[in-house]
């Protein structure tokens, strides 16, 4: 929970957490950054590689790309779909709740790459496509979070707002809003780590990205390449995932 | 006939909810200053008649007035910041604290922080709860009777002309319900509100009622004081709904300090018109001392939490307490503990006559 002062206990066990996130952040930025640490760490594993980096482009412009992609995806998603969460819980909105929750199913239903393919004659090569996929794809946990949570704010606490004399913008964000909140946070959770896994895909166009690497690898048949790629990915996911709940708390 | 201290007046209204008719043509007249309990059966529409009032609900046809106004013509908002709300499960909202959640008109209303601080700590006062102890606790720390003292003291909050209740002490014990519904007499004594208050409780209507509307399928069966009530029911399911055991439901409508008789000072206790000389004991509990059928002195142990009336106690609680004590009187113990009066049991036997 993020009320009632759930920050306030454990707070040793907390910095703790925040150290070790922060040597771990760490650990990852060297690695991105010095392709010498990538070349020594993946040798390890595979020997005899012909390369363990990528031919064109650096580790670490991939990596910011593959975060601008996730978090301008995410960001869009959350615009979208909280703002379309809170509409259809109004009075004025309600009507269009079935459909908002079947659209979303629907466009959750729909594979990315499909997405990819289908949108690339219009929006060309490049970010667009995929920056189109992974918003549409990561609509439905921020929508639909944000739909129960503003489902489970108590018929009595909405009854007795509304009898003190609320206005509909204070009951919103004096009462249902700070209710909402932790599942709304949950649904950022889950489309933040959805679409940095799903974003690898967007390098099938040209988008760029952790996806680059390990599709590179993939053609020359080198999994020393897939390897960084995905070191990189799963560690950001884990990093963001322990972040999230340190700040937030647990789900 | 209008009465002059009408505040709220309905005029034939009747509210539809699709097919069903909740309110038929309801005409009825809210004295100002007093309690009117409405009571019924559930269905009978006693909750959409008090929810008309503040247009949480619009009546399909007929008006409600307030202060010779209809209620359409006055803003929701600013009409509803004039009635306290309060309802059987109350709804505190459960991010806020306690004494937010009291605060939450005035805030609304914009009140400086000073002001509504001086509020806030009237009201916990009023409804007998420490602020320091509460102020900042959540209501999910509260029990259910604390939980509804709290809604009461939040539909107080801005101090507004008019209370609504809706079974506002419903989800606590029988036990916890009478302690709350004593608050709420010694409360509203010093408040003189108008208050609407509904309850499908018989005994707890009678208790707080100045005025007393009994309703049935979306119609008022009858409307009067309670002692007009249970003397003259209008009709059959008037006098069955009312019970048979009138004579006990009249004697809900006294308070125990109503018919109190002084007590003098003698020695180390106190002595009345009982002969029971009464000595408070260091621990709260008094010792009665009494003279018994051969002329020898008897003593019994009063037990404060058990055998004692409260100044706000209805006849009926000090029945029951005479039955667990098996002396002719019982003393009244004051808020601050002391002992202040006595009530005979002769006083009461004569009431129910008279009846």
């Amino acid at each position: 929970m993020i009320f009632k002062g759930s920050l306030k206990k454990d707070k040793k066990l907390q910095a703790r957490a925040l150290a070790l996130n922060a040597f771990w952040g760490l650990l990852l930025t060297v690695y991105v950054l010095s392709p010498t640490v990538q070349k020594s760490l993946l040798s390890v594993v595979f020997p005899s590689a012909p390369a363990y980096v990528h031919p064109r482009v650096s580790l670490a412009h991939m990596t910011l790309t593959h975060l601008g992609l996730t978090f301008s995806a995410t960001a869009l998603s959350v615009l979208v779909g909280v703002a379309v969460g809170v509409c259809v819980t109004r009075s004025f909105g309600r009507e269009y709740l079935p459909l908002a929750v079947r659209t979303n199913a629907l466009l959750q239903s729909l594979p990315p790459s499909a997405v990819i393919i289908l949108a690339f004659p219009i929006l060309g090569f490049g970010w667009k496509p995929t920056l189109l996929a992974l918003f549409l794809y990561s609509l439905l946990p921020v929508a639909a979070n944000t739909i129960i949570g503003f489902q489970s704010v108590g018929a009595d606490v909405l009854d007795a707002a509304d009898g003190l004399g609320m206005k509909e913008s204070q009951r919103l964000f004096i009462v249902e809003f700070p209710i909402a909140l932790p599942h709304i946070v949950n649904g950022i959770r889950h489309a933040f780590i959805l679409n940095l896994g799903t974003a690898a895909i967007g390098a099938v166009i040209g988008a760029g990205g952790l996806g680059s690497i390990i599709m590179s690898g993939l053609i020359s048949n080198n999994s020393a390449l897939v390897l960084s790629g995905t070191i990189v990915i799963s560690s950001i996911a884990l990093l963001s995932e322990s972040l999230f709940s340190l700040i937030f708390g647990e789900h | 006939m209008q009465k002059k201290s009408a505040i709220i007046r309905f005029h034939g209204v009747e509210v539809k909810y699709g097919e069903v008719q909740a309110l038929r043509g309801v005409n009825l007249e809210i004295p100002g200053g007093k309690v009117t309990v409405i009571i019924g059966p559930s269905g009978c529409g006693k909750s959409t008649m008090i929810r008309t009032v503040n247009r949480m609900v619009e009546p399909t046809k007929g008006t409600v007035e307030y202060q010779g106004v209809d209620v359409k013509q006055l803003g929701k908002i600013e009409l509803r910041r004039q009635m306290g709300y309060a309802i059987q499960n109350v709804g505190l909202i459960p991010h806020l604290t306690v004494e937010e959640n009291i605060m939450l008109v005035p805030r609304l209303l914009g009140w400086p922080e000073e002001r509504k601080k001086k509020r806030a700590h009237e009201l916990f006062e009023l409804i007998g709860l420490d602020p320091k102890e509460y102020g900042n606790k959540y209501p999910s720390e509260l029990s259910g009777g604390e939980a509804q003292r709290v809604g009461v003291a939040r539909a107080l909050g801005a101090d507004p002309p008019v209370l609504l209740f809706d079974e506002p002490f419903g989800a606590v014990d029988p036990l916890k319900r009478e302690e709350l519904q004593g608050e709420f007499v010694r409360i509203q004594r010093r408040l003189k509100k108008t208050v609407l208050f509904i309850t499908h409780d018989l005994s707890e209507a009678i208790r707080l009622a100045d005025y007393m509307v009994i309703m049935k399928d979306g119609l008022v069966v009858q409307a009067d004081t309670p002692q007009r009530l249970l003397k003259e029911p209008a009709n059959d399911f008037v006098e069955q709904f009312l019970g048979a055991d009138r004579t006990l439901q009249r004697l809900t409508l006294l308070t125990a300090d109503r018919i109190a008789k002084p007590l003098r000072i003698e020695g180390e206790g106190l002595v009345g018109a009982s002969g029971i000389l009464w000595r408070p004991l260091a621990d709260g509990d008094i010792l009665a001392v009494y003279k018994g059928d051969s002329g020898e002195f008897l003593s019994r142990l009063v037990q404060v939490n058990i055998h004692v009336a409260r100044p706000y106690a209805s006849l009926k609680e000090c029945v029951s307490k005479f039955l667990a004590l098996g002396l002719p009187a019982i003393p009244l113990v004051d808020d601050s503990g002391e002992v202040t009066a006595e009530v005979l049991f002769d006083d009461i036997q004569r009431i129910t006559k008279e009846g």
